[in-house]
């Protein structure tokens, strides 16, 4: 992990509120932020881009969070995955976990959580 | 074989108790009957015949009475041929004659000896009489000239054409005297072998009427008579009609000196009335004796005809009575049987009504169950829908929240962590707060709106594209948690329908429920080259170049629909789903609401491949 405070990050939601959200919240910390609406456009960004955290929401259309996460791990990318979801059932979370995500995240997401999610990235 | 068939439908008709019950008796009536009728031919034979032998005994005993009857006037004949035997060969005639032919002056001699002559007579004549009544009532001596010689009447210049008496034994002659018949006996007077004149004798016939010539009653249409061989007849002065006296004397002299009886019908009295009329021969006289008498005074009052007439009727009438009595008995049988059968039928029948009655009104309360069921079932299928939508609830409203949250943590940091927090930086935060907890708000009042209106039919003119996509926005997340597709492909347009658009919205949540199940069904047992997706599209249909109708389509690559049941899903409580998945009204409600606003409902599909539902609504003019 970079020593830097600064971190790039994808932030992957088709719904705009959450995108905006989290691009005001990371701003607020100094972190870069790229968004996309879809799992296709993510694949897409992340082919040219490398990131240091992704956010990935689950249900999408077209390609979903979980088949992404796949695709990350098959790609070895360095990115840690924060997976995003509006329920958080236990089978998904286990899922995500065995995909090699780094923290499950919960709807409505508290800022502290993400402080902490960000810290402990950093810490790494 | 048509016997046969006959024979059973007259058995199928009687009533039962003709047949079995009723046999015996019947039977038994028919046999009295029978000997009645039996009894009454054997009581008119023998009444005819006693009748007959009685009539035979009654006229054998009037022909024995009528025979004495004649005999004894036979007897009194003879008595009166002697008398006047006895006369002609008396001393006083036979003087005469003797000094005729002597030769005596009539002045001195013959005067005299005819003088003595008439006194004998005058003397006979007095002296012969019964009980008072004289016998004779006139002597005549006559010559061989028919001069009248002595004439006890008086009358001796009258010449006398009486026919001369013949030789030997006294005759009896009837002559009509000034319209009177007269009964006369002549003999003639004989001189040394020689007829010297005749004695005729007049006889009294009162003394005959009332002694001789009558029958023994009082009867005036009754009696009797002397009839000669000539048809002379000395009748009583009521005598029966002289018509009848000549046929019967026709019929007499063709039966001469044969005693006979005849039966005559002759209007004598009232009416026609059958006479019984005799004719006999008086013995030893030239005469014959008549008599008649009215036939019901010898044999009584009925004639054997009349007897078998009368006793003929009665039997009729006795038969007739039975047989009615027969019959009425018979018919009475047959009404109170059907009487009593029309009694068992009404308690039948009211039992029956009273049954129906039950029914009908369990028949009502279990409407009325149904009514409340299908109320309860209808809001549970209702309730089972928001349950389903839960999931995709939560997911919208969880969206806005995550902005809710966020932004307003990032407010409360950046008062207590910055020392001069930029105003519009917070502004912007609230500002987003605020329209991400209207969001919540119109998503919460859809559900409550969509809760309590649904089924609704207060209309309003909705864009059919809007309201899709608010069905789709509640379940979009439940396809997505499910890995199916949902796309939808709207018109550009909007399509101005007018609906109540939450019954619309059901409507369309509800096909989608159905889609989606016939997607996983699918899924379940295809492999992993399936991919299960269900479309939404909207379009419009153009008549005359302008928009008519609204289309919305939803189909779906699940597992179709059963041709076996294809006639019956949009039937109310029709299933194919196990009890606790579903009501089985979803699709009835669905084609009920979209009916309500003037559209139609209908599918195609192919098993195992596709469904396609097809809903039509009239496009109208956008108000306001």
């Amino acid at each position: 992990m970079k020593p830097e405070s600064s971190l790039k990050i994808l932030i992957v939601d088709d719904e705009t509120v959450v995108r905006d959200t989290l691009t005001a919240m990371m701003k607020h910390f100094g972190h870069a932020t790229d968004c996309a609406p879809d799992g296709l456009c993510a694949q897409e960004i992340m082919q040219q881009n490398e990131y240091d955290v992704v956010f990935l929401d689950i249900r999408m259309p077209g390609l979903d969070g979980i088949t992404l996460l796949k695709w990350c791990q098959e790609a070895d990318l360095s990115s840690q995955v924060i997976i995003m979801t509006g329920h958080g059932e236990e089978k998904t979370r286990e899922e995500a976990l065995q995909y090699g995500a780094f923290a499950f995240l919960n709807k409505p997401f508290k800022l502290n959580e993400i402080n902490e999610l960000i810290s402990q990235l950093k810490d790494q | 074989m048509i016997l046969r068939h006959l024979k059973k439908q007259i058995t199928s008709r009687l009533p039962v108790f003709w047949t079995i019950h009723q046999k015996k008796p019947i039977l038994a009536l028919t046999a009295a009957s029978l000997l009645l009728v039996a009894f009454i031919i054997f009581l008119v034979v023998s009444n005819f015949r006693s009748q007959m032998a009685l009539r035979e005994a009654s006229l054998n005993r009037f022909r024995l009475y009528l025979e004495k009857r004649a005999t004894s006037l036979g007897y009194f004949f003879s008595e009166r041929k002697y008398d006047l035997k006895m006369l002609a060969h008396s001393r006083e005639i036979n003087n005469y004659f003797i000094n005729r032919t002597l030769g005596m002056s009539v002045q001195y001699g013959l005067k005299v000896n005819l003088f003595m002559i008439k006194q004998l007579l005058e003397k006979t004549l007095a002296a012969r009489n019964i009980q008072g009544t004289k016998i004779y009532s006139r002597f005549v001596l006559l010559d061989n000239a028919g001069n009248i010689l002595v004439d006890t009447a008086g009358k001796l210049d009258r010449h006398f054409a009486v026919p001369r008496p013949v030789q030997g034994s006294p005759d009896f002659f009837l002559t009509i005297e000034d319209n009177q018949p007269q009964l006369l006996i002549s003999t003639s007077c004989s001189y040394k072998g020689k007829t010297a004149g005749g004695l005729v004798v007049w006889l009294n016939d009162r003394a005959l009427f009332s002694h001789f010539l009558t029958l023994n009653d009082n009867n005036t249409r009754s009696g009797a008579g002397v009839l000669d061989d000539k048809g002379n007849t000395l009748l009583p002065d009521s005598a029966a009609p002289q018509a009848i006296i000549q046929q019967v004397l026709h019929e007499t002299l063709k039966k001469r000196n044969k005693p006979s009886v005849f039966y005559e019908q002759h209007p004598l009295g009232r009416g026609n009335q059958e006479m019984l009329m005799a004719c006999l021969p008086i013995p030893n006289i030239g005469l014959q004796y008549l008599a008649w008498i009215p036939t019901d005074q010898i044999t009584g009052g009925f004639t054997p005809m009349r007897l078998i007439i009368g006793m003929g009727a009665l039997a009729i009438v006795v038969l007739v009575a039975l047989g009615s009595i027969l019959w009425f008995s018979a018919q009475n049988l047959i009404l109170k049987t059907r009487f009593d059968e029309a009694a068992k039928q009404q308690t039948i029948l009211f039992s029956k009504n009273q049954q129906l009655k039950a029914e009908i009104q369990k028949r009502e309360q279990a409407e009325c169950e149904l009514v409340k069921q299908r109320t309860l079932r209808i809001r549970s299928d209702r309730l089972r829908s928001l349950g389903e939508m839960a999931a995709g609830i939560a997911h919208e409203l969880n969206q806005p929240l995550v902005g809710v949250r966020g932004f307003a943590e990032l407010m409360i940091y950046a008062l207590d962590n910055e020392q001069d927090p930029s105003i519009d930086s917070i502004r912007d935060y609230a500002e987003k707060i605020v329209s991400q907890a209207d969001r919540m708000v119109h998503i919460i009042n859809h559900i409550r709106l969509f809760a309590r209106d649904a089924g609704g039919v207060e209309t309003s003119v909705v864009d059919l594209n809007q309201t899709a996509d608010s069905a789709l926005n509640l379940l979009r997340a439940q396809f997505k948690s499910h890995g199916l597709r949902l796309q939808q492909n709207f018109s550009a347009h909007p399509l101005w329908v007018k609906v109540n658009a939450f019954s619309v919205e059901e409507v369309i949540l509800n096909l989608l429920s159905n889609a989606r199940h016939a997607v996983e069904q699918r899924k379940a047992v295809e492999d992993k080259s399936y991919h299960p997706c269900v479309r939404v599209n909207t379009s419009a249909y153009c008549k005359n170049g302008s928009p008519a109708i609204a289309v919305l389509v939803i189909d779906d690559n699940g597992n179709g629909i059963d041709q076996d049941v294809a006639d019956k899903i949009f039937d109310p409580f029709f299933t194919t789903k196990a009890p606790d998945k579903g009501t089985g009204l979803g699709l009835s409600i669905c084609k009920s609401i979209v009916e309500s606003f003037e559209g139609t409902i209908e599918y195609v599909c192919a098993a195992d491949e596709w469904t396609r539902f097809e809903i039509r609504l009239p496009i109208c003019a956008q108000e306001g």
